[in-house]
């Protein structure tokens, strides 16, 4: 887990800080291997010693000297009594003490010639056994050498008789004090005897009981930190040593001894062990190697050689077997002897080693890997001892700087004070993702360290500006919760939305609500409610790491679609990728069309759509609805005979070509063969080769010109016929429709060509109680429909324009315009009352047509026009047009086939407005006998007060379109139009 | 933070490297070189231009003119020249329009300077101003339109992206003409302000004009003052398309079943909406509002080129085998495809050079003359490695190097690129959204949406999910990113083809489409 995080913070740091400047994901710089600066190999000795100092006394006793009795015992500075006895709370006895002091010091060998040649000089029934006795002496005479006893305490001790000697003889065999030891090892270890009297021994409450002459030299031994005294501020100096004090004495005295005796003591810390089972030679042995990260911060080995089987081994050593040497190393395991095998990695370790290299005894001081993180300053480094002086800001749970307090950091108060540390040769010492040597480290850079058993043994290069003004926290909102008050980021590198480990940090990224708070989206002045998920926030906190100021900025993607269908606020929307998405629109939220204000209403199925979406988690928030300018109208859909497509020029060929007007399949303008392209982005999937009906729906682009939207080929072989009618039932995805007009289903595929209000849609687009034509196909003696074309058209209460007849009264500028009595067209019929009635002007609005053209409103004066009979087309209560055009009362239809007059340009737009139209099928309508009979009229004349209708909308000249099927109110006789409407 | 520091060092090798290197790529692509037109051909007076196709400089053009108070629609050519003086561009714009249905007529000289300025990131900022009195006579309704004064002032600022130049800007005008003669003569006041985008790349470019105009007409007759005034929003937008189509041989015996034809061409649209008051039959101006709206089109003839027919005999019926045989067509996969292992991992150095070939270069203003100097010399430095571990003469060595020096690739640090080294998804996407430039569009910190979120590398995260918004992750409908995956030869080549639709399609819909519709 740490590594993991590691590699992610290092990551973030890089996002952090916008240093980024590698591709780096799996940067992995390899290092050399480590060349251990010491190797050392076991004991073959271990065994045995092991053996020896398994002293029952002390194992099963809690004697506080445990620890400090099997290390002199290991490094066999005092022995046993053998039979696995140490004798812990015995006193010694002085010649012991000696021997004990001797030891300690390495000079065993030496008392032991001294004590030969002592013993040579005897008789030889004088001779001292066993040898323990012997060398005494030789530790005695080493004693009276070195000036630890006197000559005459030396032939006091050599006396046989010891029971003669008195009190004030020197006696051998007495209880060694506490003093007398002090001395002993003060002088072997020629330690200055520290005469003025210092603070030291004189603060003991017993200091008068020393002989004055030992004072100097208890000074100098408790300087040394060799032996301390009791809890009660006592030295006790004529109190007996036992075995146990001694012990812990020899360990206290080892910074001065080891050296003596050629040994080395470190501390450390187990890296790794690796075991090698060796089977080479006939038996099995474990091959061990501990790496052991010293306390200098350098790497020492150790190579033990061990047996596989539990020690003591079963192997008899009499029996001739090939035996290997067995080099390993006596291991106290807090409180637990054994070899190697007790070492585990991670164990803090103090070792003592050899001048020959070799691994002698090893105290286990903590089981386990201690770690903790570290975040502060690097004050300086010592490249030559590896150290590192550092300034503590606060610790960490793990080495990612997301744990940091940024509160903590924010107030940090330069005390001075720091610490010191050294820095594992093995160190990852990481910065800016790249690892870095611990000489390229810069003071007054930000680290966290990784300390295990008191040793940096990583370094993780922060590159954020950590100390910078406080409480200012930023990232993208997670979650925003004003109810219960309190809001979540992500991660500052937006991870943070996986379930399990990084889940536990949201609540690390939770930040309560102070009890009022600013905020602000977008720039401008917000609630909180309004900040949302996905929004970028830059949060103040407060003392108690609330929030209280929220700065948040918006981030909404565009998503434009086609409307497939709206139902309530619910969108339903076709992606440029074709996927279909829904999208629930919150009451309230803005709808805009041409950049004003608008409402969902006004977006019909088959229109685009954009919205302005911000999407996080599982949150979706919709800012704005907006709808197409101008919708995608269909302009025209024609049946033909297919010829062929043209995929190079991306356009089909069709002859015959028919085009669908309300509702009947009209002849069209083009005889023989027409060329039609493709819209952009339409993908015809009609074969090249194929013979059949092409029913197409063409829209007109910029340039004017016809481009197929979506075109279905349908075989010749069918029965036509178009349905004029309205739905009685639609099934909701619009594949199958019920007439009420006939009982037999219509089918709606994928291919059909579906328009409703004018816009291409799909079936699901079809409501009921639609108006609907549509035009199918029936194959054989099928009961269904199969649809190629439906044009419906939403059922419309649409309320239409009026028109008026009546004779002006009363004008008041801009405002009203009364009539004396008036007439109402209904139908071709005017329907007369005989009552005034007010119309309302609007200068925007208000048109006046005269003989000439148009006229000019500012010109109309009630003086002029008093009197005077006008027809009023008018829009509830509001005219729209004026116009002096004579009356008329006789009714002409007829459909238009062409233009009279005007001009075009070459785009085909109009520059003179046509004057009259072709008509076929004329009808004039006969009041007498409310019947429409056949007229011979093949021409009508427009003149410029003609008041022009189309679908209820007022139109210019060329606004009336051919196939359209016209009303018109004449004068009796006259060809010339007074009012002109198409329904 | 050490990025915007060396941009300018960046941008300025750039241009040494892309004249030289546009020197070999024009004769490898000149065929395939869609007609191109660069922000400014449009003009700055509220039209619409295609390049001439024979003549140099000269564009067909049209132009709405509200000045008579009716929407006049002329057409005629416009002829471009332009100078560049380093920090100064002189371009003059001649116009020549009529409307021979309506028996109108323009002339039109307008000459303007543009001061450029480079800034520390490397974006441009743009000046302009008119350096001379312009000139322009207007015949329409039988009324001579006479210009007297314009105050014309334009400001940009083109951010030069490794595979797209961006520019945004706004212009605003004062125009005043004198109708007719004489010192007591009407005058026709139009106030405009324009909004300018535009994006030039190899594979399309794009530039859109929104502009306001507000017209207004003032006339004394003797103590009597006559005032109209209208409104009119002109969008205009010209951007190249491409098609691939593939059609398929008709004789059975050929050595190759069929191939891919790219074609392109250009459109530009104009789009008008005004509100003008209706004029009475004496021609004086009534209350009523009319609203005009209409549009028209120039469109170019489409250019076709056939693309190689890779050997890709081995993957009959393979997933992806389109994309794959369009993107060996185009050259963005090297080689002949009869050794193409769709299911091999990219290494980074073959991800580069296909991205690359990809991107192409960015071309230069065609109606710019200047006397380029490549210095041989320069020529010889650039075969400096940026990295250690890329040498000249490795292979993609060109690749990489312009990449590096495009601002494309860092390599993974301490100046290795690491070019064996496989690449992974989040490297890939980081790549080509750092060459679009696009990293804007989501905040730095991004949350992407993909499941692994968490697991995406956090440096690429921010890509991930721009490239996630414009589309280029499209193929990956599992919802998983799997950003630290290789990413093999087949993926690599969707999201190039999606990254070749998107410059060659999609983002013009952005600058074109969207901007009428909206």
């Amino acid at each position: 887990m740490l590594k993991r995080l590691r590699a992610k913070k290092i990551l973030i740091y890089s996002i952090l800080a916008a240093t980024l400047t590698a591709m780096l994901s799996g940067a992995v710089v390899t290092l050399a291997e480590e060349t251990p600066e010491r190797s050392f190999t076991g004991y073959a000795l271990a065994l045995p010693i092991l053996a020896n100092l398994d002293y029952t006394d002390v194992r099963q006793t809690n004697t506080w000297a445990k620890e400090a009795i099997w290390e002199i015992s290991a490094l066999e500075f005092m022995k046993g009594y053998g039979e696995k006895r140490f004798g812990v709370n015995e006193t010694l006895t002085v010649e012991q003490a000696i021997a004990v002091a001797y030891n300690a010091v390495g000079r065993e060998a030496d008392a032991q010639a001294a004590a030969e040649l002592l013993d040579r000089a005897r008789a030889a029934d004088a001779r001292l056994y066993p040898a323990p006795k012997m060398w005494s002496d030789g530790y005695l005479q080493l004693a009276a050498n070195d000036g630890l006893i006197t000559q005459q305490d030396f032939i006091d001790a050599l006396q046989t008789d010891q029971l003669a000697l008195t009190g004030d003889n020197f006696l051998r065999g007495a209880s060694a004090t506490r003093e007398e030891m002090a001395v002993f090892l003060g002088k072997l270890l020629t330690l200055a005897p520290i005469n003025p009297q210092t603070r030291l021994f004189n603060s003991y409450r017993d200091w008068q009981e020393a002989d004055p002459y030992n004072v100097p030299m208890l000074e100098a031994i408790l300087q040394n930190g060799i032996m301390h005294g009791d809890n009660t501020g006592r030295f006790r100096p004529k109190a007996a040593l036992t075995r146990a004090e001694a012990a812990q004495i020899l360990v206290n005295a080892e910074p001065v001894t080891l050296p003596l005796l050629g040994l080395s003591k470190f501390k450390g810390t187990i890296e790794a062990i690796t075991v090698q089972q060796d089977n080479r030679n006939g038996t099995a042995i474990n091959r061990r190697k501990v790496l052991v990260r010293n306390s200098n911060g350098l790497l020492h080995e150790m190579n033990l050689v061990e047996p596989t089987v539990s020690f003591p081994s079963s192997r008899n050593e009499l029996s001739g077997a090939l035996i290997n040497q067995f080099e390993s190393v006596v291991v106290n395991n807090l409180g637990s002897l054994g070899t190697g095998s007790l070492l585990r990695a991670g164990q803090e370790i103090s070792y003592v080693v050899d001048d020959q290299n070799r691994t002698r005894y090893i105290q286990v001081a903590k089981s386990g890997l201690s770690t903790t993180y570290i975040l502060g300053r690097v004050i300086s480094t010592d490249v030559a001892t590896r150290g590192l002086v550092f300034q503590p800001y606060q610790t960490l749970p793990f080495a990612d700087i997301r744990y940091a307090d940024a509160k903590t950091l924010a107030n940090i108060k330069l005390s001075g004070n720091t610490s010191a540390w050294t820095v594992s040769n093995g160190a990852k010492i990481f910065s800016d993702f790249v690892y870095k040597t611990f000489e390229s480290i810069e003071p007054e850079t930000h680290y966290i360290l990784t300390v295990q058993n008191g040793m940096v043994t990583g370094m993780d290069g922060v590159t954020v500006d950590l100390l910078q003004e406080e409480g200012i926290v930023s990232g993208i909102v997670q979650e925003n919760n004003p109810d219960l008050g309190y809001i979540t980021l992500y991660a500052a590198d937006g991870s943070g939305i996986s379930a399990g480990l990084e889940n536990g940090y949201a609540s690390l990224r939770t930040y309560p609500y102070a009890g009022s708070i600013t905020t602000t989206r977008d720039g401008k002045t917000a609630t909180p409610e309004s900040v949302l998920p996905g929004d970028s926030v830059y949060m103040r906190l407060d003392d108690d790491q609330a929030v209280e100021v929220i700065s948040a900025a918006s981030y909404y993607v565009p998503v434009h679609g086609t409307l497939l269908n709206r139902s309530g606020n619910n969108l339903r929307i076709q992606l440029p990728n074709g996927q279909v998405s829904n999208y629930d629109v919150p009451i309230g939220t803005p709808v805009y069309q041409s950049g004003r204000i608008s409402s969902l209403d006004k977006a019909l199925a088959g229109d685009d759509v954009k919205l302005l979406v911000q999407e996080s988690g599982g949150n979706l928030a919709i800012r704005e609805v907006n709808i197409s300018r101008s919708p995608k109208l269909v302009d025209n859909i024609y049946r033909a005979t297919f010829e062929n497509t043209d995929d190079i020029r991306n356009l089909m060929t069709v002859s015959g070509v028919r085009r669908y007007l309300n509702g009947a399949w009209e002849l069209s303008d083009e005889a023989g063969m027409m060329s039609i392209g493709f819209a952009d982005g339409y993908q015809s999937n009609i074969d090249p080769r194929a013979v059949g009906t092409v029913f197409f729906a063409v829209r007109k682009d910029a340039a004017g010109r016809e481009k197929i939207i979506k075109a279905v080929l349908r075989d010749d072989e069918r029965f036509e016929s178009v349905q004029n009618d309205t739905i009685l039932t639609a099934t909701p995805d619009g594949s199958r429709l019920q007439l009420y007009g006939i009982s037999a289903l219509v089918l709606v595929d994928e291919d059909t060509i579906v328009v409703r209000d004018n816009r291409l849609v799909d079936g699901s687009a079809i409501r009921a109680n639609d108006q609907a034509k549509i035009s199918t196909g029936k194959i054989g003696s099928a009961t269904s429909l199969q649809a190629d074309v439906v044009v419906a058209q939403a059922e419309t209460g649409s309320k239409g324009l009026t028109i008026y007849r009546g004779r002006i009264l009363d004008y008041v500028p801009n405002t009203t315009l009364t009539v004396e009595s008036f007439a109402k067209l209904s139908g071709v019929k005017w329907d007369f009352s005989n009552t005034p009635k007010t119309f309302d002007i609007r200068q925007n609005e208000t048109r006046l047509l005269e003989e000439g053209g148009i006229g000019n409103m500012r010109d109309f004066t009630l003086a002029e026009w008093k009197g005077k009979t006008v027809s009023l087309l008018v829009d509830g209560s509001k005219v729209l047009e004026i116009s002096n055009a004579p009356y008329g009362d006789a009714a002409l239809t007829g459909k238009i086939t062409g233009y009279v007059g005007g001009t075009l340009d070459t785009d085909g737009k109009w520059v003179v407005e046509p004057s009259g139209y072709k008509i076929s099928g004329a009808r004039t309508y006969n009041p007498l006998k409310y019947t429409w009979e056949l007229g011979t009229e093949t021409e009508i004349t427009l003149e410029p007060h003609t008041i022009l209708l189309r679908k209820g909308i007022s139109v210019s000249a060329s606004g009336i379109q051919i196939g359209d099927q016209i009303t018109m109110i004449r004068t009796v006789g006259s060809a010339v139009g007074r009012i002109i409407r198409v329904e | 933070m050490g990025k915007k520091i060396c941009n300018e060092q960046k941008h300025t090798m750039h241009i040494v490297v892309s004249r030289i290197l546009a020197m070999a790529l024009v004769l490898v692509m000149l065929a395939a070189m869609p007609v191109f037109a660069v922000e400014g051909s449009m003009g700055y007076e509220g039209g619409i231009s295609m390049p001439d196709r024979f003549v140099n400089d000269t564009y067909t053009y049209s132009e709405v003119v509200f000045v008579t108070g009716k929407p006049i629609l002329m057409k005629g050519t416009l002829v471009i020249k332009k100078s560049d003086k380093g920090d100064t561009v002189t371009a003059t714009y001649t116009y020549k329009l009529a409307d021979e249905a309506r028996n109108a007529t323009l002339t039109r000289v307008n000459i303007y300077d543009t001061k450029r300025e480079t800034k520390a990131n490397g974006q441009i900022v743009e000046s302009t101003k008119l350096s001379r009195q312009p000139t322009e006579v207007i015949n329409a309704g039988g009324k001579v339109y006479t210009l007297l004064s314009y105050d014309f002032a334009r400001s940009a600022l083109k951010d030069p992206q490794p595979a797209i130049h961006y520019t945004a800007g706004e212009i605003s005008g004062k125009k005043v003409y004198r109708v007719g003669t004489g010192a007591t003569a009407p005058t026709v006041t139009i106030e405009s302000t324009g909004k300018i985008y535009a994006f030039d790349q190899y594979w399309n470019s794009a530039q859109t004009l929104t502009e306001t105009l507000q017209i207004s007409y003032l006339e004394r007759v003797g103590t009597t003052v006559i005032k109209w005034g209208g409104t009119a929003e002109v969008t205009l937008s010209g951007a190249g398309k491409q098609r691939f189509m593939y059609l398929e041989n008709e004789p059975y015996q050929i050595s190759f079943s069929g191939g891919y034809v790219r074609s392109n061409w250009n459109d530009g649209i104009l789009d008008y909406n005004a509100k003008l008051p209706e004029f009475d039959k004496n021609g004086k101006a009534t209350d009523r509002l009319l609203t005009y709206a209409d549009k028209t089109l120039l469109e170019s003839e489409p250019i076709h080129n056939r693309l190689m027919v890779p050997d890709l005999n081995h993957m009959k019926g393979y997933f992806s085998l389109e994309p794959i045989r369009i993107l060996f067509g185009i050259g963005v996969i090297a080689g002949t495809g009869e050794d193409y292992n769709p299911a091999k991992y990219v290494t980074r150095s073959e991800y580069i050079a296909m991205v690359m070939r990809a991107i192409k270069d960015i071309p230069a203003d065609p109606n710019v003359r200047t006397t380029a100097v490549v210095n041989r010399n320069r020529q010889a430095a650039n075969g400096t490695s940026p990295f250690l571990d890329v040498k000249e003469g490795d292979a993609n060595f060109a690749e990489i190097e312009d990449a590096s020096k495009r601002g494309i690739i860092y390599g993974r640090g301490q100046a290795y690129f690491r070019p064996k080294e496989y690449i992974t998804r989040a490297e890939a996407v980081t790549i080509l959204v750092r060459a679009l430039g696009l990293g804007g569009l989501a905040p730095a910190n991004a949350v992407t949406p993909f499941i692994d979120n968490d697991m995406i590398p956090s440096y690429a995260r921010n890509s991930v999910k721009v490239a996630s918004d414009i589309g280029l992750l499209q193929d990956n409908q599992s919802g998983i990113f799997s950003g630290r995956s290789f990413i093999s030869n087949e993926q690599t080549a969707l999201m190039l083809y999606r990254l070749i639709v998107y410059m060659g399609d999609e983002i013009a819909q952005d600058y074109r489409d969207r901007m009428f519709q909206y």
